[in-house]
């Protein structure tokens, strides 16, 4: 058998790739929920809640192509909103007593997040490139200063925060209250993250999913299709910043607590995000995931090394046990995040898929269009057989006729 | 000039920041014509481009079938029927040519499926590659691509900035023929920039001649080819 196999696009085989996948990643999860401990299957929980996030990031990031800084400030809006609600903090107009019950204070989140990325959108996605990333960056301080602000503290709770509210499963999932309240954050957080996944996969494959790559590959380009740029960025900026604010939703109700000076509601929080979507693979349907599972668990051995150096591989024959040294976690999550930039280009996923095409390539089908006989073989991108005849000669697309001044191919003589 | 023209440029004027590039042209594109503007690097020919499509701030009166287009964004003008071929064509690499097609025919309200078909047919070269991704097509067939592309948002005026840059002669030669079969066969009127003066100008009904951001001659096709002048800065024929 030849390697790479060829499957082609849409056949079983293809599903039946699809169905091991999505099974094995399924079965990862239910093994996990039922045999792992419970502080480990609370950073899966804490994964999968950043991956949410950056699904959101990848959005405006991986596909529109626009650099933000912003994104932890929709995640702190997300949280803060959910906090305020479900304390009865903000005054509502209809009803003397507090009706939001912390399941429907997810949506409103999104909402909130969605108008105020719009509106910070307008200004800030005039600009491009590093100035984009300043701009969001002074968001995502400001949010957070606002929220600390002394004269806001009877909503915000000042520089003291929010506590005393929680998310207890509700009677129909069967879990019970306190004792799974771990399982019930883990299986919400998975739930929504499927959700969001397949809306964000629904939003790509749309038109306006086009029109985000367009703009990304080539402004110029999608300007003169007729996209308008401002608009297309602007809403997409909206949608992604909708989705940040669910998962800090999720982390507040998880956390029982908000409180502005929590890292990951600072700059701090938005380089987490950007991280976790380059080492995933930004622009990949899997990245957010794997990125986010990469930066949690590969943080927490980190963190694990900082705390007991002796126990550490190699490290530990140079350090004596019960030594301690300040800073270490961070430094050896520093060099992973190296070595893996180095040994691992395009992220985790767009090298997975770079191993794969080795073994399996995906091919498009081959369109039945009439008149036109592929002389080719059913090779998949560019692998034409040189001197192949093109079988329409007369046709004005027959552009690429065989000779050997055609400059891009590499194999021709310049 | 056949009957009223279909784009009339009057008193453009544009350019960057401080900087003018264009200092006032007046040109006209009439219905089913193809009008070359000839200019060497630096002329101007892509700000005339940019300006005509609404990119950047310009200065005169832009009338695109006896409309006022010069206050108009650009996709406000692609909606009136202006489409474009960018410089270095501009396909989307990232997605497939499929995609591509439909981004260009992101402003049309309703099916684009018959628009897919009609092109394809007419390059069924880039049916055969419908799933590939544009940036694994050869210069020659992203060029196509570019142009069909073009094509899917119903224009009645194609601009084309530079078709034949980087391209092969016998490519660009293949090109051309697809730029006048459009003209013949689908009705279309062209407003093509260029420095190939050899090819442009036998193709051209018309021409203008672009130097540092002024017009400096016109004439049809034919008339420029055999104009010593132009020979001598554009083909390299010294007399």
């Amino acid at each position: 058998m030849n390697l790479p196999v060829r499957v082609v696009k849409g056949s079983w085989q293809n599903w039946l790739g699809r169905v091991v996948l999505f099974g094995g990643v399924g079965l990862f999860m239910f093994r996990a929920m039922n045999e792992w401990s419970r502080s480990g299957l609370g950073l899966l929980t804490d994964a999968l809640i950043i991956a949410i996030a950056v699904t959101g990031l990848n959005l405006i990031t991986g596909y529109t192509g626009q650099l933000s800084l912003g994104h932890a400030a929709f995640f702190a809006i997300g949280a803060f909103t959910s906090a305020m609600l479900v304390t009865g903090k903000v005054w509502s107009p209809f009803f003397t007593d507090n009706i939001w019950t912390p399941g429907w204070t997810m949506p409103v989140a999104a909402v909130v997040c969605f108008l105020i990325g719009m509106v910070v959108g307008i200004p800030a996605l005039r600009l491009k490139g590093i100035y984009l990333a300043l701009v969001t960056l002074v968001f995502t301080e400001a949010v957070r200063a606002l929220f600390k602000y002394g004269e806001f503290e009877g909503v915000t709770g000042g520089a003291t925060g929010i506590k005393g509210f929680g998310y207890l499963p509700p009677s129909w999932t069967g879990l019970d209250g306190r004792s799974d309240l771990v399982k019930w954050f883990f299986w919400l957080s998975l739930a929504i993250l499927v959700v969001v996944s397949i809306l964000s996969a629904g939003l790509l494959r749309s038109r306006i999913g086009r029109a985000m790559v367009a703009v990304r590959d080539n402004e110029t380009a999608a300007a003169v299709m007729g996209v308008n740029l401002f608009s297309i960025k602007t809403l997409v900026f909206g949608l992604s910043g909708a989705i940040a604010g669910v998962a800090g939703s999720l982390y507040a109700l998880k956390l029982t607590l908000v409180d502005a000076d929590i890292p990951i509601f600072g700059l701090f929080g938005s380089v987490t995000l950007l991280v976790a979507l380059v080492v995933g693979g930004a622009a990949q349907n899997w990245g957010p995931f794997v990125g986010a599972m990469f930066y949690v668990f590969v943080n927490d051995f980190a963190r694990g090394v900082g705390e007991a150096p002796s126990d550490a591989v190699i490290l530990g024959w140079f350090v004596d046990s019960g030594t301690k040294i300040n800073g270490l976690g961070g430094v050896t999550f520093g060099v992973l995040l190296i070595l893996f930039a180095r040994f691992v280009p395009f992220g985790a996923v767009g090298t997975m898929r770079m191993w794969r095409s080795k073994l399996v390539q995906v091919v498009p089908r081959v369109p039945a269009v009439a008149g036109v006989v592929d002389s080719r073989s059913s090779g998949p991108l560019g692998e034409e057989g040189s001197g192949s005849v093109d079988s329409t000669p007369s046709s004005i697309g027959a552009v690429e006729s065989p000779g050997p001044i055609d400059p891009d191919r590499p194999d021709s003589p310049s | 000039m056949s009957g009223d023209a279909l784009l009339a440029v009057t008193g453009l004027t544009a350019g960057y920041g401080p900087v003018e590039v264009l200092h006032g042209l007046d040109f006209t594109v009439g219905e089913g014509e193809i009008v070359v503007i000839l200019g060497a690097n630096g002329a101007g020919k892509t700000t005339t481009m940019r300006a005509v499509s609404g990119m950047i701030p310009r200065h005169g009166t832009v009338e695109f079938g006896g409309v006022d287009i010069s206050g108009a964004k650009p996709d406000a003008i692609v909606r009136a029927g202006v489409s474009q071929v960018p410089q270095g064509r501009g396909t989307f690499t990232d997605l497939t040519v499929e995609d591509n097609l439909e981004c260009g025919g992101y402003t049309v309200k309703g099916s684009i499926a018959e628009d897919l078909e009609r092109w394809y047919g007419v390059f069924p070269r880039l049916a055969e590659r419908r799933d590939q991704k544009a940036g694994s097509l050869s210069g020659g067939e992203q060029q196509m691509l570019a142009v069909a592309r073009a094509m899917m948002s119903r224009p009645k005026l194609l601009l084309c900035d530079e078709p034949s840059l980087g391209l092969a002669p016998l490519i660009t030669k293949e090109l051309f023929k697809v730029l006048g079969n459009l003209r013949d066969e689908h009705g279309m009127s062209l407003l093509i920039v260029e420095q190939n003066a050899g090819m442009s100008l036998a193709l051209a009904d018309r021409a203008y001649v672009l130097e540092t951001g002024s017009i400096v001659a016109t004439g049809t096709g034919d008339e420029l080819l055999a104009d010593d002048t132009i020979k001598e800065a554009y083909l390299g024929v010294v007399n």
